[in-house]
């Protein structure tokens, strides 16, 4: 049977198998390394769909943080409708929490995504 | 009276105008590929002919009179152009196509046959040295088979220098305009940048965008300080260029971003995709690329450890120029002033099409832009995303024989299947053997500048494997569809690759490889395709062009107002495809009241059709093209009734019926004055009426 391998210097860098659950806790963005979990603040980006177009960006971030109960950074303008923020809190399953949070608010946010790393298809 | 009489004709003829052109326009009317250059068509005598007998003091003025004779009978002006032998010749005319010209001339007697006279071109395999095969060793790179899957597909084998998986690129350039893809044509690479110093790949890049934003933000939206991903010191702007994606022990350790990376050299992976779709073809220096002139717009999402959705989002709808002038200017970017009709994307990561990429994709969709994707990497396990979100073609990985390679994901949600480069190796050291070769950079970290950077991927170190140079075959291979059919929606370039997928073989893989299945959360080797788990096919981009080229039936009605009792002149403007020529089959489908005919010949690009009455028509049009792809149209058109011819009385040319009416009512009064029953009166009409028919029909 042929080998298929990567070749070379470079190591492979096929698609981690990572579950969303899991993702959600261990976020690239997350300040923990993901051997070793500690407690302290950690970073998650997600994406939200405005139930209503806005672009009042400080609007935003405060009706996030007001759901979702952590604080709040507007990043980016996706399209009219969607928005890339930052949560800020204590720890993963904080920022769990605060995404259900988000995700039951339908009456102001129509969807709420992880803003996740996507990678080249390359072995 | 008969001045009045002229006035209702006209007035009815007005009225009845629109209806008839009603009809023919409903369809999508298109004229005929008419060039600027002259229609040139081969024609040949009968040797029965009378045009033969023509006489001259040379050839030359010989074939002047015989064309002479033959532009009378079908009403064009004619010259006569070289001989071809001594009943044949070359006949130019202007004003309509050469299809079209031979059409016409075919119908008439005298003549034998007439074929267009058209323009071949050399086919011949590109001249870039890493196209063909060649000797390879550890330091002249490789592979052997050179650009194995750019070729007509083939045995497996070095002799024959190709492979059952080949894509049969290469012969599908022969079909396009020049030669090439369109250079209106915008594929947009949403990657890792590109190193704009590699000599393969200036002629055909259009300026591109950098979307990455910072890691961190500053609260507004209006940037950070941390640029780890972006690895540029800043954040979106308008130079794509790849700076490099490598990562060190120490950042992975230290850099909470790259936490879920590996340690790795930079990889160059938008120079390797985009070259592929890109690099300049037929200029004697290294690779070939499927798009062989299209442009390519570089936008780069990814960075040092990937990159984020969002940022592929905004590169993907600024790509397509999608973004409206508020979300532009919310956003702080120009305008593209290059929209693409493809986006390639060899990036995904594992799970569900999120939401953010399904409105995307409408929007895209809407806009008439083909999206691709790779499956991804992950041997065996389920479609990546955003491959496997609705609308985007999802793309395989294949073997150069054909099977699934080891590496590529599978499911449903793949659209097609595509090489995606194997090494068939067994010891270290030896070369791999069927690698994706395509444009790279020496730089182990940073980029290498100039010429001593811009390398091409090998056998060796450097060898390009994985689903990632899938994608970019068959977003090259769409990009070829929109330059000979740009109408094309983005369902349909699908449909396009689907229906000329060549079909998965069945053996030729590795020996006791089993059939694949669906993923079932195990790793899934080398395996033997389905259509339910790889796709429609291989992807065959000569046969997929030559489908989008194909004929195209359409009928325009040349007659302004067709009227019962006058000929009724009606064309064809059938599409006919790139370096196609056609045949014509007309037929009435149905004539109504009209009693239609067709008269005269009903196999030339126009017909003539008689109706002897007033009502609609339909008309049929089959066009067949050399291909035999066949394509029918169908019209209605209506006729109106024949002006009434004035009467020689000078009274009451309107006709019987008018004149019963009258008849009968001035019956009916005198009968009331005299005190005649209503029934009487109904039995007395009666008679009266019978007595007007019985006249009318004499």
């Amino acid at each position: 049977m042929p080998l298929l391998v990567s070749r070379g210097a470079r190591p492979a860098r096929a698609w981690l198998a990572l579950p969303l659950a899991a993702a959600v806790g261990a976020l690239s963005a997350c300040a923990a390394p993901a051997a070793e979990p500690t407690p302290g603040p950690v970073e998650v980006r997600l994406m939200v769909k405005l139930t209503r177009p806005s672009d009042d960006r400080a609007g935003i971030a405060a009706e996030v943080s007001r759901v979702a109960g952590v604080p709040a950074s507007y990043r980016s303008l996706v399209s009219a409708n969607w928005h890339a923020l930052s949560l800020r809190c204590a720890d993963p399953s904080a920022c769990d929490a605060a995404i259900d949070r988000l995700r039951q608010a339908r009456a102001s946010f129509e969807a709420v995504e992880l803003d996740g790393r996507k990678r080249g298809a390359v072995m | 009276m008969r001045r009045m009489n002229q006035r209702v004709a006209a007035l009815a003829a007005a009225m009845l105008l629109p209806l008839a052109a009603q009809a023919p326009m409903a369809q999508s009317v298109r004229p005929a590929a008419v060039d600027a250059a002259p229609a040139r068509v081969i024609v040949k005598y009968r040797a029965d002919s009378d045009l033969m007998k023509k006489q001259a003091m040379t050839a030359t003025g010989r074939r002047t009179l015989q064309v002479q004779a033959l532009g009378e009978r079908i009403g064009v002006a004619l010259a006569a152009g070289a001989g071809v032998s001594d009943r044949s010749h070359v006949v130019t005319a202007r004003g309509l196509s050469s299809a079209s010209l031979a059409a016409r001339l075919s119908a008439l007697a005298d003549v034998e046959y007439a074929v267009a006279d058209e323009r071949k071109h050399i086919v011949a395999a590109p001249n870039d040295p890493f196209y063909a095969s060649r000797q390879v060793d550890a330091t002249s790179g490789g592979p052997a088979v050179g650009q194995w899957y750019l070729k007509p597909p083939g045995p497996d084998g070095l002799a024959t220098n190709t492979a059952p998986a080949a894509i049969n690129a290469e012969q599908a350039w022969d079909l396009l305009s020049g030669g090439v893809g369109s250079p209106s044509l915008v594929v947009a690479v949403l990657d890792s940048g590109l190193r704009f110093d590699h000599p393969d790949l200036l002629a055909n890049v259009v300026p591109g965008y950098d979307m990455i934003a910072a890691d961190d933000s500053n609260g507004n939206g209006a940037g950070g300080s941390d640029f780890s991903t972006a690895n540029d010191g800043n954040g979106r702007d308008a130079d794509p260029s790849d700076p490099g994606d490598f990562i060190t022990a120490a950042e992975k350790a230290n850099n909470p971003n790259f936490t879920s990376c590996d340690v790795s050299s930079s990889s160059w992976h938008g120079t390797q995709t985009l070259g592929l779709i890109g690099a300049t073809t037929n200029n004697a220096v290294g690779i070939a690329s499927v798009g062989n002139g299209v442009k390519v717009m570089p936008v780069r999402v990814l960075g040092k450890c990937g990159g984020y959705d969002s940022d592929i989002l905004v590169g993907m709808l600024w790509a397509a120029g999608v973004y409206s002038a508020s979300e532009l200017a919310t956003l702080g970017l120009p305008a593209n002033p290059h929209p693409a009709r493809v986006l390639s994307m060899s990036l995904g990561s594992t799970g569900s099409c999120s939401q953010p990429y399904r409105d995307a994709m409408t929007r895209l969709t809407a806009a008439n832009v083909v999206v691709v994707a790779s499956a991804g990497n992950t041997a065996g396990h389920a479609v990546g995303t955003p491959a496997n979100c609705p609308g985007i073609i999802a793309v395989a990985g294949l073997r150069h024989v054909g099977d699934k390679v080891g590496f590529s994901d599978l499911g449903p949600e793949i659209a097609i299947s595509a090489p995606g480069g194997n090494c068939v190796l067994i010891n270290d050291g030896e070369p791999c053997l069927y690698p994706i070769m395509t444009t790279s950079n020496s730089g182990a970290q940073t980029p290498v500048l100039g010429a001593a950077g811009a390398i091409y991927t090998d056998s060796f170190d450097t060898a390009s494997l994985g689903t990632s140079f899938s994608a970019p075959l068959v977003a090259g291979a769409a990009s070829l569809i929109l330059s000979v059919k740009p109408s094309m929606t983005p369902a349909q370039v699908r449909s396009a690759l689907q229906a000329t997928a060549r079909p998965f073989p069945t053996t030729g893989g590795s020996a006791g490889i089993p059939q694949c299945v669906a993923p079932t959360g195990v790793d899934q080797g080398e395996c033997y395709c389905s259509t339910s788990l790889c796709g429609a096919g291989m992807l065959d981009v000569r046969a997929a062009v030559v489908l989008a080229s194909g004929v195209q039936a359409q009928i325009s009605v040349a007659t302004a107002s067709p009227t019962a009792g006058q000929p009724v002149t009606i064309n064809s403007s059938s599409v006919i495809g790139a370096g196609q020529s056609a045949t014509y089959l007309w037929a009435i489908v149905s004539a109504g009241t009209t009693g239609a005919t067709i008269s005269g010949a009903n196999n030339a690009d126009t017909v003539t059709v008689m109706p002897t009455a007033a009502g609609t028509f339909t008309v049929s049009l089959t066009t067949t093209d050399n291909n035999n792809y066949v394509s029918t149209a169908i019209t209605a058109v209506t006729v109106a009734a024949a002006p009434v011819p004035p009467s020689s009385s000078g009274g009451g040319g309107g006709g019987g019926a008018l004149g019963v009416g009258w008849l009968m009512l001035l019956l009916s009064a005198v009968l009331a004055l005299a005190g005649v029953s209503h029934l009487e009166r109904r039995r007395a009409a009666r008679a009266v009426s019978g007595s007007a028919r019985a006249v009318r029909k004499r």
